[in-house]
């Protein structure tokens, strides 16, 4: 028997328990709140939740050295939002290209097989080898790490057009450019924004690593300068504004991909 | 208006020595204005025939002429109406019948007023601004042949278009198919497996054989006229004239399977 009125037999269950799901978290907070309170663990591996609290907003305050922490999310921000066009502009093209021509996907196909599984960290020494430890640097790595699921979105789009669709357009009396600008564009649209999710999000996870060499700000680098004093409560306010960060990436290419592709699912 | 002649037409799947012969020395002639009608078992190469007429797939030997001249492709003066549906799920129902009109580059007011008469025409008024998900199998099949006509290409090449819909759709729709085709004078290439729908329509129903399609059996009717005169489809459909029609093409559908 279904366990909800939306729910299908057989179907593994839809949605989920937002109660649930605040249980949780409140759960692991007190737990967090606990460990502290009672001296499970030592504040410097563990720092409770209010003193985390109380360095985010010192952090948030002018007293803090380098800008304070949104001088560090800007600055991871306008990287990330910087090699994230850079990607969009390159990838894009390359796998839409990869899409509608044959002799591009051979060309290119092995390239991206090889390099799309590489760890950023592979060759993050690379890139310092040729670009030096400068913000170009930065740029390239992120642009490397988010390139790859762009292309692959555009040329998987590319293929989303039904071939009706298409005979359709050209019976219609439709000039090949107007086919692909018209038809197969937009057909390619939701893979496209879901490339754009996948790709941001992977580009924030490498912004780390990005910043591990010679930045002077940065969420990254606050994380990996507060390790060396053994401010562990900077680390985890860090971890912590990455991670939200994220869902808030990922929440606005969702909203986006709504507003822009209604009709995607619902056929 | 143009004339489509198909003189010993093959086509083999895929082109070439190796591929099998889906059609076989197929003739006809798609005279401006009729209705040709064929009827076949799945798998007797129908589809192949249109997407050759409409210019997808080019003639294995034969020739396909439209006044006098080899195709060379798809063109606007044949549109076709798919099996599958075709329309364009990012535009709204307004949006598909105005594709054809921005592919000509009409202004957009004239284009809004052109689709929503055809909207009208084919009883969608007001569904101009509706997304394509929020309508109906039936709904979205009228807005497809609103798009088609929207073209107004001379031929209309229509591959099952009503295949998925229920028994009482299909006939209002049919009845729609044939008032629209006797206010445009428009030739109509209609494929079907419904015995009854192609004695329905057909000013002419062609039957093919299985695997290779080949033409075995022709027709001519005025069925088609008959409604469009008395305005019944039912008394159409139940005249001893008709059913002795339907059972004739029926026979003929079976005596080709052996």
């Amino acid at each position: 028997m279904p366990a909800r009125a939306d729910d299908h037999y057989g179907l593994p269950p839809q949605g989920g328990a937002w109660p649930l799901s605040l249980a949780v978290l409140a759960a692991l907070l007190a737990l967090w709140w606990a460990a502290a309170r009672f001296g499970w663990v030592s504040p410097l591996f563990l720092p409770g939740p209010g003193r985390v609290w109380r360095t985010f907003l010192w952090l948030c305050s002018d007293q803090a050295t380098g800008g304070g922490l949104a001088g560090h999310v800007l600055a991871s921000l306008g990287r990330v939002l910087g090699a994230f066009l850079l990607a969009v502009a390159i990838a894009l093209p390359l796998g839409l290209g990869m899409g509608l021509n044959r002799l591009l996907r051979a060309g290119l196909d092995p390239l991206l097989e090889f390099y799309r599984p590489l760890p950023p960290l592979a060759y993050l020494p690379l890139t310092v080898l040729w670009l030096g430890i400068g913000e170009a640097q930065k740029l390239l790595l992120l642009t490397l790490a988010m390139a790859p699921p762009l292309a692959l979105a555009a040329r998987a789009g590319v293929r989303a057009v039904a071939v009706e669709q298409l005979h359709a357009a050209y019976a219609m009396g439709a000039s090949r450019r107007q086919a692909l600008l018209w038809v197969v564009l937009p057909a390619a649209l939701p893979d496209i924004l879901i490339g754009l999710r996948i790709g941001l999000g992977f580009g924030w996870t490498t912004l780390v690593a990005a910043e591990m060499v010679a930045a002077e700000r940065g969420l990254g680098q606050m994380v990996l300068n507060a390790s060396n004093f053994l401010r562990t409560d900077i680390m985890m306010v860090g971890i912590l504004v990455i991670g939200l960060i994220a869902m808030a990436f990922d929440g606005a290419m969702r909203l986006l991909a709504r507003r822009l592709t209604p009709w995607h699912g619902k056929q | 208006m143009p004339r489509l002649v198909v003189d010993q037409l093959s086509m083999r799947y895929p082109a070439g020595a190796g591929g099998v012969a889906a059609l076989e020395d197929i003739s006809f002639t798609l005279e401006p204005g009729e209705i040709r009608v064929v009827l076949g078992a799945s798998g007797c190469g129908k589809t192949t025939l249109l997407n050759a007429l409409a210019g997808f797939l080019p003639p294995s030997s034969g020739r396909i002429l439209l006044d006098g001249r080899p195709l060379a492709g798809p063109g606007a003066e044949r549109g076709v109406v798919l099996q599958k549906q075709a329309l364009f799920p990012w535009l709204t129902a307004g949006g598909n019948v105005e594709f054809p009109l921005r592919l000509r580059g009409w202004p957009r007011a004239r284009r809004r007023a052109e689709a929503e008469a055809w909207l009208a025409r084919l009883g969608l008024e007001g569904c101009h601004g509706q997304p394509l998900h929020q309508l109906s199998g039936g709904m979205r099949q009228r807005v497809e042949l609103a798009r088609a006509l929207a073209a107004d290409p001379a031929i209309l090449l229509l591959d099952e278009p009503f295949g998925a819909l229920d028994a009482f759709t299909r006939e209002s729709l049919q009845c729609l198919l044939l008032t629209l085709w006797r206010d445009s004078g428009k030739s109509l290439f209609f494929i079907t497996h419904s015995v009854e729908e192609a004695a329905f329509l057909g000013s002419t129903v062609m039957v093919l054989s299985p695997r290779p399609g080949r033409v075995i059996h022709e027709s001519a009717l005025t069925f088609n006229r008959a409604f469009l005169q008395g305005g019944d489809a039912r008394a159409v459909k139940a005249d001893p004239a008709f059913i002795a029609a339907r059972e004739q093409l029926l026979e003929a559908v079976h005596a080709s399977q052996g």
